[in-house]
C-alpha cells in the first residue's frame, strides 16, 4: 500500500512539475482570396490548448509544452486543418491557409470517414455527404455506414437508432441503449411509458446539422446511460450566408432557412460572437396516393457562441455557447377523407431544448481546461383521437381502479362511476395521451494535459447529473361520459428518476520511434441512480472502459512508402442503461369481468354488472440496471494508397429490461341469466344492485309490487395476470466485423472506388423460467381456466434465435471538381442473410420436440425438430394451479394423464405450444439480393447546389428464395422501393 | 462521365427491351373435362360448368361419353357439375383447371355422392349493413335460419354450428396445396363450434324454421334502421364467459329464455366468433356417438395449421347436415373452395355492408307439386340482385316468404351446391 502510495505521489509531482512552454500565434487566411478566418478553432490536441481568431484571423496560444503536438483548426465552412507541429520556441508570426469546404477540392467525399485518431470506431459524415444522401431523418446515415442499407426517407413512421444490432425482434433493448445527442444535449426516452425503446428521430432538424459523428467502439466514460453506439449530431456553429434548402420526394417536402449571423466587435474590440438562426419546415405524407395523413416539423432553433478573450480572460480565455430549439408538429390525419366524418388522430411531437456550454481554458498546473454543461429536453407527445362510437345495446365503459363489484349507471346519475353505461346510439368521443417526457442534465468537468518528457497525458475528471421525469397526465378524456374503458394513471406523479456519475480518465500518448505511438485510455464511471419515494431507492455501478491503440508506422514522411499507416487497437468496456418509466413504473392491470348481464329489457335497457381486481404496480427488489459488455480490436492500413479499416466486436448485453407475469389465484361471484330465471320480476320492471363485496345481486321491483329478490350467484375461481419490472436472466450476444476499403483515386476518371460491408452475428436464447397461463380460455368444465404454465424462456414456439448477416456494399464515386459536380453509385449487397429459430432447455432439458402431425400433442421421438421437417410441440417445464402454487413437472404429468384423466389432459393441453409449419426450426438463408442507388450533388458557382438520388435505381423487383419455407418471394421487403428525391440550396 | 452516361443508356435499353408485347392475341384451347364417379367416367349426360377465375365468364358443356369439351382461352377456370342419379345427387368441384395454351388440358371432375337434409340453411344474414348515416358498417348483427323442408317434424337438438377456415374465401390457406383441398373427410371448423344446450328440445315442425341469432340477439334497428330485429330470435349464440365481447354479445333481449341460449367452447383465440362478414363458410353439423362439446372438448380433434389463433376442430364430413360456401363477389378471381364437394359443390356470390343476405332458392317443381300449396304461391319474386353486380336470384320466381305468408309449404332446392341453390337476397327475411 505504501509502494502505492508513493507511485501516485510520484506521478502526481511529474504532472504538477513545471516544463518549458512556449506560446504560439498567427494568422488564419482564406486560401482563396487570402482574407481573414474569423471565429476558427484553433487546437494542440495533446496539450489541450486552444484558441479562437479573431476578426483579423489572430490568434495566440501560450502554455505549449516544448516538442511534437498536433494542429488542429477548424471553422464553419472551412475544411478542417491538422497538421504536426514541432515547438521549440516562441512563434509569433504563423500563417495558416484554409481552404472553403465545397466540391472545387479534390478531397471532397461522400461517404462516413474513420476517425484515424480515436481509438475505438468512430466514425464522421460531414456536411457534403449529409447533402449528397438529402438527408430529412437524422437516422438516413445507417445508410452510410459500413455495409448500411439504405431505406427510403419517411417521418410517418418512427426512426430510430440500432448501432450493431438487427432489427425489433431481437432481444436486449438494442436501440434503447443507442445515445442520440444534439450539440451535446441527450435525447433521453428513458421518461417514456411505453415501452424500453430508443429515442425516435422525426423531431429532429436535418438542415443546419453539420455532421454527424458515430461511435459505435467502446466510447469514453464521459458518456452514460447508453448500451451500444452513440450518435452525435453536430449542428452549424459560425458565420454564414443566408441559406435557403427545398427539399422534394414522392412523399416528403421541405424548405428551410439558416443563417449565422457575426454579431461585430465591441468597442474594446472584443468579438460580440455569432448567433446562427435555423428554420426549417417539413412534411411528410404517409401514401402520396392519399396525401393526408401526415408527419409536420416545423422547428426553428438559434445557438450563440462566444469566446471572451479580453480583459478578465486575457490568457484565460472562455468559449461559451448556448443554444435553444423548439420544434412543432406531429402526425395528424384530420384531413384525411377516408376516415370517418369528425374523426381524427393527432400526435404532437413538439419538444424545446435547450443548452449552455461554457469551456475555460485556466491553464493552471493543475487544471487545463473546465467545463460545465447544462442541458434540458422537454417534449409534448399529447396524442388525440378522435372517434365516432355506436351502440345497438349500450356499452359499459370501465373506470373504476377499486376492487369491487359494480353496476354500470348512467353517468348522469354518478359521474364518479367505476362502471359506466352509455344509452344506445350514436356519439363521438376524443381519447387524449398526454405524454410529457423531460430530462435535464448537468455537467461539470476538468482536465488536465500534461506532457512527462515525450508522453502526453491527459487526465479528465467529472461529475454528472441527470434526471428524468414526466409532466403528462396519461389517458385522458374530453368527455369521460361517453369515454371507453381507460383508467387514469397520471405520469406527472411518477418520481423523477435521477443519476449522479462520477468519471475518471486517462489518456495517455507514448511516442515509439519516429513515426509510431501507443495511445492507452483507461476510464472509470460511477453511476448511482436516485428514485425518491420508490422502493428502488438508490442503484449503483460502476463501469470500467479501456482503449488501447498502437500506432506502428503513421506520419507525413511515409506518403511514398509502401505501408503508409498501421494501426492496431483494441477496447473493452461495460455501460449501464437506466431503465424506462415503462420497467420503474409500469401501468397497473385491471381485471374486468361481466358478473352480471340480464336479458335486455323490451325498450332496450341493457344492465351489466362487473367485477373489477386491480393488480398494483409490484416493486421487484432484484430488477438491476441492463449493461452491455464491449470488446473491439481493429486494424487501420494504408497500402498505396489503398486504406483498409477493419473491426471486429464482440458485445454481450446483460440483464435486458423487460416485463414479465405472474398469474395469482381469486375468486369472484358470477350471476347467470339461468339464475335470473327464477327471479318473479318481470323483466322490464327490473332494477339490480350488486353488492360491492360480495357480488351478490338484488333484483328490485321498479313499481314497488313485489318484493325484492336476492339471487346468490356462483363462486368462480379464477387466475389474474399481474406484470413486474423484470430483467432478462440470459444474454443477448452479438459479433461482427466490420470493413471499409477505400481504394486510390483512379485520375483519370476522377473516380473513387470505396468496399464497405459488415458480418453481424447475433444469437440469444431466453433460459428465465416464464409463467403463462391462456386466462381467456376455459377449462373442459366451463369454468375459468386454472393451470399456470412454467416456460423455459416463455411460451413461444422458439425461446430463441440466431441470426447472420453478411452485407456488402461498393460505391464509385464520381468527383469532378472543375464542375463542382460529385455523382456517386452505391450497389447494396446482401451476401448471407440467415436466421434460425432456437428451442433449448435449461441445462439440455428437452423444451420442444417434434410431432407426427398437426393433431398430436405427443412426441414421435425419434425425430429431431431442429434438423427434420416436422410438426412440433412445446412443453412447459412445469405447470401450476389455481389450488396449488407448487410447480410440478409438466410432461410427466400430462403423458400420465393422456390415460388416467382424460379431462386434466385436454385442460393442460392448453399450455402445449405448437407449430403449424414443418419448416419453423429449419435453416432460413435468404439468397443473396442487391439494390443499387445513384446520386449526384452539382454546386453552380457559389450561388447554388442541387442533388439528386435515385434508389433502387435499376428497380429490382425481382424474387429470393428462403430454404425454410423453400418458396420464392419479392425482393421488395427487404431493399427499398425506386424512389427518387431532388433538393436545391441557394446561398446569397 | 462519358462512360457513365453511355452506362445510364444502356440501362435504359434494356429496360425497353423487357417490356412484354401484351397485344399478342390469346389463343383458343380445347379443354376436356372427365366426369368421373369412383374413377369411373359417368354414362348419363352432365352438364358441366367451367368458370374463368378471373373474369368470372362461364361456359356449359354437355358430356358425351362422360367428356365434356370447351374451347376457352388460357387462364385458371373453375369446373362444377351436379347429376341427379338412382335418386342420388352427385356433385363435383374443381378449382385448379389450368388452361395453357400448347398444354394437355385434360382435367378430371370426380363427382360425390351428396346426402340432402330435413333440416337446411334457409338463410344466412352476416354481411352486415350500413350506418343511418351511411358512413360507418355495422356487423354485429347476424343469424341463420334453419328450416324443415319435409312434411314431418324434425329434431334439431343434437345439431352443432361451425365456420369452415379460412374465414374469407380469397383468404390464403394452409388447407390448400398446389390448387387442392388437403382434407376429404373431414372440415376444419374453426375457432369455436356452438351447440344448443344439453336437455333443450330443439324441433321444427313441417315446413318451419327456427332464427338463431349469431350475434345482437337485440334489436338492432333502434339504433341501425338498415339492420335486423333480433329480439324475437328463437335461439341465441350467447355465452358470455366464453365470448366476451359485449359489442357482439349483448345480453340477449328478454323475450329469448335462457335455456335457448347456445353455448360454446373456445379452442381458437378471441373475444367473439369470427363470423366472416364478407364470405364465410358456414356448416350445421349433427354428431354422430359424441355430443358436439365432448368432441371439441377433445383436444386430439382439433389441429392447427398456424398459431393457436389458427385452431380448427376436424369435424367428420359424415356428421355435416348443410352447408353454404360464400365467395367474396370482389376478389372472385382470388376465391377458393372450402367446402368438400359433397357438402356443397358450388358457391355463393355476395357484397357485404348492403345489408344483402344468402338466401336458398326454392325447389319450383317440388313447391308446386304439393297440392296444399294450389293458389297460395307467390310469383315474380323481385327480392334479389340480379340487378347489381355479381348478384343472383332465385330462378323459380316464387317469392317464398310471400308465399308462406299465404300458408303455402316452400319446398327449398337442395342440391348441395350453392350456385344452384342459393341466391344474394337485397333484405334479410326477418325484416319487415
Amino acid at each position: 500500500m505504501r509502494r502505492l502510495i508513493a507511485i501516485a505521489a510520484g506521478l502526481l509531482i511529474c504532472l504538477l512539475s513545471f516544463a518549458q512552454k512556449y506560446s504560439f500565434s498567427g494568422t488564419i487566411l482564406n486560401r482563396k482570396d487570402k482574407s481573414p478566418v474569423d471565429f476558427a478553432t484553433v487546437l494542440f490536441v495533446e496539450c489541450e490548448q486552444w484558441a479562437t481568431a479573431d476578426a483579423n484571423g489572430r490568434f495566440t496560444i501560450g502554455n505549449i509544452p516544448a516538442g511534437k503536438n498536433t494542429l488542429e483548426i477548424s471553422c464553419l465552412g472551412y475544411v478542417t486543418l491538422r497538421m504536426p507541429v514541432t515547438i521549440t520556441k516562441n512563434v509569433d508570426v504563423f500563417t495558416v491557409m484554409l481552404d472553403e469546404d465545397n466540391l472545387t477540392l479534390a478531397s471532397a467525399v461522400v461517404t462516413a470517414k474513420e476517425n484515424e485518431s480515436s481509438a475505438t470506431t468512430h466514425r464522421v459524415m460531414d456536411r457534403t455527404a449529409l447533402d449528397h444522401v438529402q438527408l430529412v431523418s437524422a437516422s438516413d446515415i445507417s445508410g452510410l455506414l459500413p455495409g448500411g442499407v439504405t431505406q427510403n426517407p419517411s417521418l410517418t413512421s418512427t426512426q430510430r437508432f440500432n448501432l450493431r444490432a438487427g432489427g425489433v425482434a431481437e432481444s436486449g433493448n438494442a436501440s434503447f441503449g443507442t445515445a442520440v445527442e444534439v450539440d451535446g444535449v441527450r435525447l433521453s426516452n428513458n421518461a417514456s411509458l411505453s415501452g424500453t425503446s430508443g429515442v425516435a428521430t422525426n423531431n429532429i432538424a436535418t438542415s443546419n446539422i453539420e455532421s454527424v459523428e458515430v461511435i459505435s467502439g467502446v466510447p469514453s466514460v464521459e458518456y452514460g446511460d447508453v448500451g451500444a453506439g452513440i450518435v452525435k449530431l453536430n449542428t452549424r456553429k459560425g458565420v454564414t450566408p443566408y441559406m435557403v434548402t427545398l427539399t422534394t420526394n414522392p412523399n416528403i417536402k421541405q424548405a428551410s432557412f439558416s443563417k449565422g449571423f457575426g454579431l461585430g466587435d465591441t468597442k474594446r474590440k472584443a468579438s460580440k460572437g455569432v448567433l446562427n438562426v435555423n428554420a426549417e419546415y417539413t412534411k411528410s405524407y404517409k401514401d402520396q396516393r392519399s396525401p393526408y395523413t401526415s408527419y409536420d416539423r416545423k422547428q426553428i432553433s438559434a445557438s450563440y457562441s462566444n469566446t471572451f478573450m479580453r480583459g478578465f480572460f486575457e490568457g484565460i480565455p472562455l468559449r461559451f455557447t448556448a443554444g435553444v430549439s423548439g420544434n412543432l408538429g406531429g402526425m395528424d390525419s384530420k384531413a384525411d377523407p377516408d376516415k370517418l366524418t369528425g374523426t381524427y388522430s393527432k400526435q404532437r411531437n413538439n419538444s424545446l431544448r435547450g443548452n449552455i456550454e461554457a469551456s475555460w481554458l485556466l491553464s493552471k498546473p493543475w487544471i487545463t481546461n473546465l467545463e460545465f454543461k447544462g442541458s434540458l429536453v422537454y417534449s409534448d407527445n399529447l396524442s388525440k383521437t378522435k372517434e365516432q362510437y355506436s351502440s345497438a345495446g349500450g356499452t359499459v365503459a370501465l373506470h373504476g381502479k377499486e376492487e369491487g363489484y359494480f353496476m354500470a349507471v348512467d353517468y348522469g346519475s354518478d359521474q364518479d362511476a367505476a362502471a359506466i353505461l352509455i344509452p344506445r346510439g350514436y356519439w363521438y368521443n376524443t381519447m387524449c395521451l398526454d405524454d410529457k417526457p423531460f430530462s435535464y442534465k448537468l455537467t461539470l468537468k476538468g482536465n488536465l494535459a500534461k506532457k512527462i518528457g515525450h508522453v502526453s497525458n491527459r487526465i479528465l475528471l467529472g461529475a454528472e447529473w441527470n434526471a428524468d421525469g414526466n409532466f403528462g397526465k396519461g389517458e385522458y378524456s374530453e368527455d369521460i361520459s361517453t369515454a371507453p374503458t381507460y383508467r387514469t394513471y397520471d405520469y406527472s406523479e411518477l418520481p423523477f428518476m435521477n443519476n449522479l456519475a462520477v468519471f475518471l480518465q486517462d489518456n495517455v500518448m507514448i511516442p515509439t520511434g519516429k513515426e509510431g505511438s501507443v495511445n492507452l485510455i483507461a476510464g472509470l464511471r460511477s453511476e448511482s441512480t436516485f428514485i425518491k419515494g420508490s422502493e428502488y431507492g438508490t442503484t449503483s455501478s460502476l463501469s470500467p472502459r479501456f482503449n488501447a491503440k498502437y500506432t506502428v508506422l503513421e506520419g507525413f514522411r511515409r506518403r511514398n512508402k509502401t505501408v503508409r499507416n498501421l494501426a492496431f487497437r483494441a477496447s473493452w468496456g461495460m455501460a449501464v442503461k437506466q431503465p424506462s418509466f415503462a420497467i420503474l413504473y409500469p401501468e397497473p392491470d385491471y381485471s374486468s369481468i361481466r358478473v352480471l348481464n340480464p336479458p335486455t329489457a323490451s325498450d332496450g335497457s341493457a344492465y351489466y354488472g362487473y367485477y373489477i381486481k386491480p393488480s398494483q404496480i409490484e416493486y421487484n427488489p432484484g430488477l438491476t440496471w441492463q449493461r452491455n459488455y464491449q470488446s473491439e480490436v481493429g486494424v487501420d492500413l494504408d497500402i498505396l494508397g489503398t486504406k483498409i479499416s477493419v473491426a471486429g466486436y464482440w458485445n454481450r448485453t446483460a440483464k435486458s429490461f423487460r416485463v414479465s407475469n405472474a398469474y395469482d389465484s381469486f375468486a369472484y361471484n358470477y350471476t347467470d341469466q339461468s339464475m335470473l330465471e327464477s327471479c318473479g320480476i318481470p323483466v322490464d320492471n327490473r332494477t339490480y344492485l350488486i353488492g360491492k363485496s360480495t357480488g351478490i345481486v338484488t333484483v328490485v321491483d321498479k313499481t314497488g309490487a313485489l318484493p325484492s329478490e336476492t339471487i346468490t350467484g356462483i363462486t368462480r375461481e379464477s387466475l389474474i395476470k399481474r406484470t413486474y419490472a423484470d430483467n432478462d436472466g440470459s444474454p443477448v450476444n452479438r459479433y461482427g466485423i466490420e470493413w471499409v476499403i477505400d481504394f486510390p483515386r483512379i485520375n483519370p476518371v476522377n473516380t473513387d472506388i470505396r468496399l464497405d460491408g459488415n458480418f453481424y452475428s447475433y444469437k440469444s436464447v431466453d433460459k428465465d423460467l416464464l409463467a403463462y397461463s391462456p386466462t381467456s380460455q376455459q377449462l373442459v368444465d366451463g369454468t375459468p381456466y386454472k393451470y399456470v404454465g412454467w416456460y423455459t424462456g416463455g411460451n413461444k414456439f422458439a425461446n430463441g434465435s440466431e441470426i447472420r448477416t453478411v452485407n456488402a456494399n461498393v460505391t464509385f464515386t464520381t468527383h469532378i471538381p472543375k464542375a463542382r459536380m460529385i455523382l456517386s453509385l452505391k450497389v447494396e449487397g446482401t451476401l448471407m442473410k440467415y436466421s434460425r429459430n432456437l428451442s433449448e432447455g435449461i441445462d439440455g432439458e428437452t423444451r420442444t420436440v417434434a410431432i407426427p402431425d398437426r393433431s398430436s400433442f405427443l412426441p414421435s421421438w425419434e425425430t429431431d425438430f431442429m434438423d427434420n421437417s416436422s410438426y412440433t410441440a412445446t412443453y412447459p417445464l412445469h405447470y401450476s394451479s389455481y389450488w396449488d402454487p407448487t410447480p410440478r413437472p409438466f410432461y410427466e404429468d400430462y403423458v400420465k394423464a393422456k390415460t388416467s384423466n382424460p379431462q386434466l389432459f385436454n385442460d393442460l393441453s392448453a399450455l402445449v405450444v405448437k407449430t403449424s409449419q414443418i419448416y419453423t426450426f429449419r435453416k432460413n438463408y435468404i439468397s443473396p439480393y442487391f439494390s443499387a442507388n445513384f446520386s449526384v450533388t452539382k454546386e453552380i458557382g457559389e450561388l447554388a447546389s442541387i442533388s439528386f438520388y435515385a434508389n433502387n435505381f435499376f428497380r429490382n423487383m425481382g424474387q429470393v428464395y428462403s430454404t425454410m419455407t423453400k418458396q420464392h418471394s419479392s425482393v421488395s421487403r427487404y431493399i427499398p422501393e425506386f424512389y427518387y428525391g431532388l433538393t436545391i440550396r441557394l446561398k446569397f | 462521365m462519358k462512360k457513365f452516361f453511355y452506362f445510364l443508356m444502356a440501362a435504359a435499353a434494356m429496360t425497353l427491351c423487357a417490356c412484354n408485347n401484351d397485344d399478342e392475341k390469346s389463343k383458343i384451347n380445347t379443354v376436356t373435362i372427365n366426369v368421373l364417379i369412383d374413377n369411373e367416367k359417368v354414362s348419363d349426360a352432365v352438364d358441366v360448368t367451367l368458370t374463368s377465375k378471373s373474369s368470372s365468364t362461364s361456359y356449359v358443356a354437355t358430356t358425351t361419353g362422360g367428356v365434356a369439351t370447351f374451347s376457352v382461352a388460357a387462364g385458371v377456370y373453375e369446373a362444377t357439375a351436379t347429376l341427379y342419379k338412382e335418386s342420388a345427387i352427385y356433385n363435383g368441384a374443381n378449382s385448379s383447371v389450368t388452361v395453357t395454351d400448347g398444354g394437355a388440358n385434360a382435367f378430371n371432375l370426380d363427382m360425390v355422392k351428396s346426402t340432402t337434409s330435413q333440416v337446411i340453411i334457409k338463410e344466412l344474414y352476416f354481411g352486415g349493413c350500413m350506418d343511418n348515416a351511411g358512413e360507418k358498417h355495422f356487423s354485429n348483427d347476424a343469424y341463420v335460419t334453419l328450416y324443415n323442408n319435409s312434411p314431418v317434424e324434425a329434431d334439431a337438438s343434437n345439431y352443432a354450428f361451425g365456420i369452415v377456415y379460412p374465414a374469407n374465401s380469397n383468404t390464403n390457406s394452409n388447407y390448400r396445396k398446389d390448387g387442392e383441398l388437403t382434407y376429404t373427410d373431414y372440415l376444419p371448423c374453426w375457432n369455436a363450434v356452438w351447440w344448443f344446450q344439453s336437455g333443450t328440445q330443439v324441433k321444427i315442425p313441417a315446413y318451419s324454421q327456427i332464427v338463431i341469432a349469431i350475434k345482437g340477439a337485440i334489436d338492432n334497428t333502434a339504433t341501425y334502421s338498415n339492420s335486423v330485429d333480433l329480439s324475437n330470435a328463437d335461439y341465441a349464440m350467447y355465452d358470455p364467459e366464453v365470448f366476451t365481447l359485449a359489442a357482439a354479445y349483448p345480453a340477449p333481449s328478454s323475450k329469448i329464455p335462457s335455456s335457448h341460449y347456445l353455448k360454446t367452447y373456445l379452442y381458437g383465440m378471441g373475444t367473439a366468433w369470427p363470423l366472416s362478414n364478407i364470405s364465410p363458410a358456414f356448416v350445421v353439423f349433427s354428431p354422430e356417438g359424441m355430443t358436439a362439446e365432448a368432441f371439441v372438448k377433445t383436444a386430439s380433434n382439433i389441429e392447427t395449421t398456424g398459431t393457436k389463433a389458427f385452431s380448427c376442430a376436424k369435424v367428420p364430413v359424415s356428421w355435416v347436415m348443410d352447408g353454404v360456401e360464400v365467395y367474396n363477389a370482389t376478389a372472385l378471381d382470388k376465391s377458393n373452395k372450402r367446402l368438400l364437394g359433397s357438402v356443397d359443390a358450388g358457391y355463393v356470390k355476395f357484397t357485404n355492408k348492403l345489408g344483402y343476405t344468402v338466401y336458398r332458392n326454392v325447389d319450383k317443381d317440388a313447391t308446386e307439386a304439393l297440392q296444399e300449396n294450389s293458389g297460395k304461391l307467390v310469383y315474380n319474386y323481385a327480392g334479389g340482385t340480379a340487378d347489381v353486380e355479381n348478384g343472383s336470384t332465385d330462378p323459380s320466381g316464387i317469392d317464398a316468404e310471400a308465399s308462406i305468408a299465404k300458408g303455402a309449404h316452400i319446398i327449398f332446392k337442395d342440391t348441395n351446391n350453392s350456385t344452384n341453390d342459393f341466391h344474394q337476397r337485397k333484405v334479410a327475411s326477418i325484416k319487415k
